[in-house]
């Protein structure tokens, strides 16, 4: 291979090696154009990814094409333990691992919530561009590579701000939250159980574990789908959406500071009437829909015009 | 590049000045401007001065597709002096822009066009404006963001990595997936780069990350729903999910503000946001979008109040 240097034709003065297609010789001022190409564009070199420090020592595993590094444990279940976690390289994501125990049940209850989640992902009920949005959104799932055990897991997408369950939200405010606080958390549970039951299917678990809030935007999106069904079944055991209201209504009740049977003095007599009526799936006779509108109207009479309420926990 | 003093009132003469006028007025060119093909391209160069010693390169890379010319025609109206406004408001004080467009390589005439780094408005809007807004694409849900990103990475150099190990930005607009592979061929024809074989979009992904933080804006949830996934699954959470393609400046200025430290939190971005009299829903959407990237720069995440 033999290797050209360029010169200036007028003064001989070598030409940086650099230089684009034109340059002006820095000795004789010469205005030089048409060089040959002398600058190719190189690979650049991406150095081997060595890890965060703050993830030094944190257990990994691996899942769908990514290694992921496990965060807090945030809740344990049934069928499966719930972790934090996130992707093991540069270009970071955020998500909630769930590891399904080691049992074909456990296994099974999973697919069974992968694929409901699929189903009503792709449900056009009325609200779907807004409430699908609202679901887990898997984007890893299968058997773990390598990790603490080999189990089944999914990846889901973590949702900013939803933070706590209201299972910890009651932990931590035993005596209840604002009345106005609990309404707004019953109405956004009562949203997405009319759009789910809108796509045809009924949860079939709601609970204060399964319901996870953002304290500040007003938010409350339900998790755990494994024991949800199709409600237009065949058979005398088809599902009923009074189910998953009531237990919107005991779940309310319970962050309220309420048992079975009655609510603390601070929520309005008629307010706590309704809610507790409630409680019991046989004595509703209308949707999701109807419900919250009777709320609304309940709210306002009892408690004034809405406004901005956010949680507050660190007091309580 | 990027020598000039950056006036606010300058851009603002100039972005006023064409509110109204019709966008053929705006974007003039009818085919590739001779100085954004990158053809035959060496680098562009983002440089420290005596006027910017601290520089940061920003990178713009606009799909300019039929669906997606809405967002360089905003930026020409009126966003773009609001995004430096934001910047040099947060202390991000030496930024240089560059504006690449994108369209698709297997059908568009013009692809692939670049600009250069530049701190002035002038020569900012004249990139910007001197952009073809081809407004083709092709029909079959890819575009060519494969090839901006190898562009970038590349063809790009900035003192900010160089002298400061400082990474810079690359957003990118876009509303459908890229092309797996980024072509040797379509790179011989557009770049006259030669390559020995096609490049994973992975890898290209990997180069531009060592010198820049890469993002994909995109612009409503509608359009993200649809091809979000495949985003998230190369580019993780510098995905940006954007409530309303009018968001883009605001969101990328407090994603640079961000990354930067000069705003420590989504709450200062909102406060700031607030303070410039942004709607109060704006701000909410602005703050949700960037939420998911802030929570990566490793402060706690959202806690309860």
């Amino acid at each position: 291979m033999s290797i050209k240097a360029l010169e200036c034709p007028h003064c001989m003065a070598p030409i940086p090696p650099d230089s684009g297609k034109s340059a002006v010789c820095a000795f004789c001022g010469y205005v030089l154009v048409g060089l040959p190409r002398t600058w190719w564009a190189r690979p650049v070199d991406v150095p081997p990814w060595d890890g965060r420090a703050a993830d030094r020592g944190k257990p990994r595993v691996g899942l769908g094409e990514h290694d992921w590094v496990l965060g807090r444990r945030l809740a344990e279940g049934a069928h499966s333990e719930v972790f934090r976690a996130h992707r093991d390289a540069r270009l970071t994501q955020h998500v909630v691992i769930k590891i399904a125990h080691e049992s074909p049940e456990a296994a099974a209850a999973l697919q069974r919530e992968l694929r409901t989640l699929a189903r009503l992902r792709s449900s056009s009920a009325p609200g779907a561009e807004h409430f699908a949005e609202l679901l887990p959104r898997p984007v890893a799932r299968g058997a773990l590579r390598h990790g603490p055990r080999k189990a089944h897991a999914a990846a889901y997408r973590w949702h900013p701000g939803f933070v706590h369950t209201l299972a910890e939200v009651r932990r931590r405010r035993p005596k209840g939250v604002e009345p106005r606080v609990g309404v707004w958390m019953l109405k956004r549970l009562l949203e997405q159980l009319a759009w789910v039951h809108g796509a045809g299917f009924v949860h079939g678990a709601v609970a204060l574990e399964h319901a996870l809030v953002h304290p500040r935007d007003h938010g409350v999106v339900l998790v755990g789908w494994s024991r949800a069904r199709w409600r237009f079944g065949r058979g005398a055991d088809a599902p009923s959406p009074r189910v998953d209201l009531a237990a919107a209504a005991r779940v309310a009740v319970q962050v309220l500071g309420g048992d079975g049977s009655r609510l603390p003095r601070a929520v309005p007599a008629e307010l706590a009437r309704w809610l507790l009526a409630r409680t019991d799936a046989a004595s509703i006779a209308q949707d999701a829909w109807t419900l919250r509108a009777q709320l609304v109207l309940l709210a306002a009479d009892t408690l004034g015009p809405p406004r901005h309420s956010p949680l507050a926990l660190d007091e309580g | 590049m990027g020598y000039g003093m950056y006036s606010i009132d300058a851009h603002r003469a100039l972005t006023d000045s064409r509110a109204k006028a019709p966008r053929e007025k705006v974007f003039k060119q009818r085919e590739c401007h001779p100085l954004m093909n990158p053809h035959g391209i060496r680098v562009r160069e983002c440089r420290d001065s005596d006027a910017h010693p601290n520089s940061i390169g920003i990178v713009f890379a606009l799909d300019v597709t039929g669906s997606m010319g809405g967002i360089p025609d905003r930026l020409a109206r009126r966003d773009l002096p609001e995004f430096m406004k934001l910047l040099l408001a947060t202390g991000v004080e030496d930024p240089q822009v560059l504006f690449m467009a994108v369209g698709d390589a297997t059908c568009d005439a013009a692809p692939l066009q670049i600009g250069q780094f530049e701190s002035e408005a002038e020569l900012m809007d004249q990139w910007l404006t001197w952009s073809y807004l081809e407004g083709g694409g092709g029909g079959g849900f890819k575009e060519s963001y494969e090839l901006g990103m190898y562009l970038a990475a590349r063809h790009t150099v900035m003192d900010c990595w160089e002298k400061r190990r400082r990474r810079g930005y690359f957003f990118m607009t876009g509303d459908e997936h890229p092309y797996p592979l980024v072509s040797k061929s379509q790179v011989k024809g557009l770049i006259d780069d030669d390559l020995d074989d096609d490049l994973p979009i992975e890898r290209i992904i990997d180069e531009l990350s060592v010198s820049f933080e890469p993002f994909y804006l995109l612009p409503d949830p509608r359009r993200g729903s649809a091809c979000g996934d495949r985003w998230r699954d190369l580019l993780g959470d510098h995905v940006i999910q954007l409530a309303a393609p009018e968001d883009t400046c605001h969101v990328a200025a407090s994603v640079v503000a961000l990354g930067e430290g000069s705003l420590a939190s989504v709450e200062e971005v909102a406060d700031r946001l607030a303070g410039d009299g942004l709607a109060k829903d704006r701000v909410a959407g602005i703050v949700r979008a960037i939420t998911p990237f802030a929570e990566t720069l490793g402060g706690r995440p959202e806690t309860l109040r």
